[in-house]
């Protein structure tokens, strides 16, 4: 089976600094893939890569078996919608979709009129005078509308509350279910959208730290607290993701062996506290360990 | 599905920055020529149909700053984007040569200088040889203002401010050189000369392979730009 | 949207875990239709694939069965199934952790049956 994206050794380099280095990945077909990270990871570099609207130092790319640049076999098949996407000064809302229209095979003019009601849109409105929100919500709109075998969204939500978010998470998967197709999407609200991702890729400093389905993940970490000498002796041996003293009490944050969930009962059968990690804390404490390896490595030269 | 032609739709949604805006100035100066026109005695001779080849050229800048990243961001290939972004032009330059040719023949031929001895249309050497050249001159100019718009649009997205700071260095570097080296050898009279000998006509088939070199420059350009 | 997840589990295991509730529950009925994947997906707010792991963990432990064309039932005997896995589970989750804090505070297995009965009573 041919993958929708399958990369290998992807890297972009500016000057000395690798903002993308050595990441392989692949997608597979109709499944809705979290591209997680903090902010300058690298997320929005790759994913610019992916539709050859930036070009790669090194490593191969392939999205529907195909490079993606100047080709528009790919190209009609993927929408890439992003937060910086900028729009002639002149356009209004109606205009940006028209054109959408025309460009998107699978676009569905009725979906995209029910979004524009959701999201309260102003169809005559210039999109120079749209508010943060409007603008993310016309990306989107888009989005959505074009039922794109390969959807990328990049943050797509600045400058929406709650409510619009909700709503866009909701009008996702509702789609999704009746018209699968492969999504990939960035983001750093991972307690938000944690239960709509399949699939999660997680980059820091232009490299990829987890390629995981995201049930797996679950359960993987959990922390441990308790007297130091305790805990000391229950984490030996153990991969520990973060560690915090407080005077004699240690409470400490390890994974579990992949395909083991026994961990935490061997804490609590030797009388530790034992309390569940978060999806949004795991990453956060992946992408903190390899910034302490790679700062204690520069260190030692 | 012809990504070609959608380019085309997308700048034609905007007809009015195309086609009446350049018009509409054009006409303003010119209106106003008339009036002044009607209050003296002298024929006027202007130079407010050059507005109209300035504007081309912005045209070309303002449009491929507007809309490249706007079609890139949509999926649109550089060459599609580039096919349909320069039929756009000749449409509009076409439009407008014709558009010239009529308002030269009404001023010359059918008007008498609209009455008030105004020269905005028909201008001497500028309207010289036969009549077909009020037509295409204006039109291989057009293009030629169009291109280079377009090429500097292009050099500014793939080099930005110091790329275009460096080259306009580097043009006057190479200008003050080649004035230089044309000083030395005493150059100068010949160019006169040669620029002197030369007719409308002549001048206007000199830009056409400009304008070729440029349209190709600015599409070398545009395949990297990003 | 339905009751939010727990995001420290795998959501298929709680999705398996919500309709054996129902089931035990008596709100799903055996034989009757269980929640289609795309309406426990839209329900949760979860992806369907999720939605349908869970789903085909229940099939796998004979508690759910598939129709084919019309959808997913509940068994002939699932409550009795679901009921002997919670039960194993209740011992494991509940019992062992009651004895092992009984341990700590010092009280006996006398003292905890006795403190088990005055619990019953109560209720």
């Amino acid at each position: 089976m041919t993958h929708v994206v399958e990369v290998n050794g992807l890297t972009k380099a500016y000057g000395d600094v690798k903002a993308v280095n050595n990441v392989t990945f692949k997608l597979e077909a109709d499944k809705i893939y979290g591209l997680l990270g903090s902010n300058g990871a690298g997320k929005t570099t790759i994913m610019h890569m992916l539709t050859a609207q930036q070009f790669e130092t090194s490593g191969t790319l392939r999205v529907f078996g195909e490079h993606p640049y100047e080709n528009n076999h790919v190209l009609q098949q993927v929408c890439f919608i992003k937060e910086s996407q900028k729009y002639p000064d002149n356009y209004n809302v109606r205009d940006v979709l028209e054109i959408a229209a025309d460009l998107y095979p699978n676009w569905n003019r009725e979906f995209a009129m029910s979004l524009v009601e959701d999201f309260q849109l102003p169809l005559k409105r210039n999109m120079k005078k749209l508010s943060r929100g409007m603008l993310s919500s016309v990306g989107i709109l888009i989005g959505l509308a074009s039922r794109a075998p390969l959807t990328i969204f990049d943050e797509p939500y600045l400058g929406l509350d709650a409510e619009k978010r909700q709503l866009f998470y909701d009008r996702l998967l509702e789609d999704y279910a009746e018209h699968p197709r492969t999504i990939l999407l960035s983001t750093h609200l991972i307690d938000e959208v944690g239960t709509m991702l399949e699939h999660v890729l997680l980059i820091n400093r232009g490299q990829l730290l987890l390629d995981e389905e995201t049930d797996s993940l679950r359960g993987r970490a959990f922390s441990v607290s308790g007297p130091a000498v305790a805990v000391e002796r229950f984490i030996a041996g153990r991969t520990v993701i973060d560690r915090q003293q407080l005077g004699g009490l240690v409470t400490a944050s390890i994974l579990n062996n992949p395909g083991s969930s026994s961990g935490q009962s061997e804490a609590e059968s030797i009388g530790l506290a034992v309390a569940p990690v978060s999806l949004q804390q795991l990453t956060v404490y992946y992408t903190r360990l390899q910034n302490r390896d790679t700062s204690s490595n520069k260190g030692a030269k | 599905m012809n990504r070609t032609s959608t380019v085309v739709r997308m700048h034609l949604r905007k007809k009015l920055n195309w086609l009446l805006v350049p018009v509409a100035v054009l006409l303003s100066s010119f209106i106003i020529n008339v009036l002044i026109g009607a209050f003296t005695d002298d024929p006027i001779y202007t130079g407010g149909l050059s507005s109209i080849f300035v504007y081309m050229m912005v045209m070309g800048i303002i449009t491929f700053a507007q809309t490249f990243p706007f079609a890139l961001g949509m999926g649109i290939r550089r060459l599609d984007y580039y096919r349909g972004t320069f039929a756009t032009g000749l449409l509009t330059v076409l439009v407008f040569a014709v558009f010239l040719f009529l308002m030269s023949m009404t001023e010359g031929k059918w008007t008498n200088y609209w009455g008030v001895r105004l020269h905005f249309f028909e201008l001497p050497y500028w309207s010289d040889g036969p009549i077909i050249n009020r037509l295409w001159i204006p039109f291989v100019l057009l293009l030629n203002m169009f291109a280079a718009g377009i090429l500097i649009g292009t050099y500014y997205r793939r080099f930005n401010k110091t790329g275009l700071l460096i080259g306009a260095l580097a043009i006057v570097l190479l200008g003050t050189i080649a004035s230089f080296v044309i000083g030395l050898n005493d150059y100068w009279t010949n160019i006169f000369n040669w620029l002197q000998d030369q007719t409308m006509t002549g001048l206007a088939l000199w830009t056409l392979p400009i304008t070729l070199l440029f349209s190709a420059v600015s599409y070398l350009l545009l395949r990297r730009c990003t | 949207m339905g009751p939010a997840m727990d995001d420290t589990r795998p959501i298929f295991l709680q999705i398996a875990e919500r309709i054996e509730d129902d089931i035990i529950e008596g709100t799903l009925e055996e034989e009757a239709q269980a929640p289609s994947t795309t309406q426990i997906a839209a329900f949760y707010h979860i992806n369907p694939a999720t939605a349908a792991k869970g789903v085909n963990l229940l099939v796998d432990e004979g508690i759910l069965y598939k129709k084919r064309g019309i959808g997913m039932f509940v068994a002939t005997g699932a409550r009795e199934i679901a009921l002997t896995k919670r039960k194993e589970q209740f011992f494991e989750q509940y019992i062992i952790n009651l004895v092992r804090e009984a341990n700590r505070l010092g009280i006996t297995t006398e003292q905890l049956n006795d403190m088990i009965k005055k619990g019953a009573a109560q209720q």
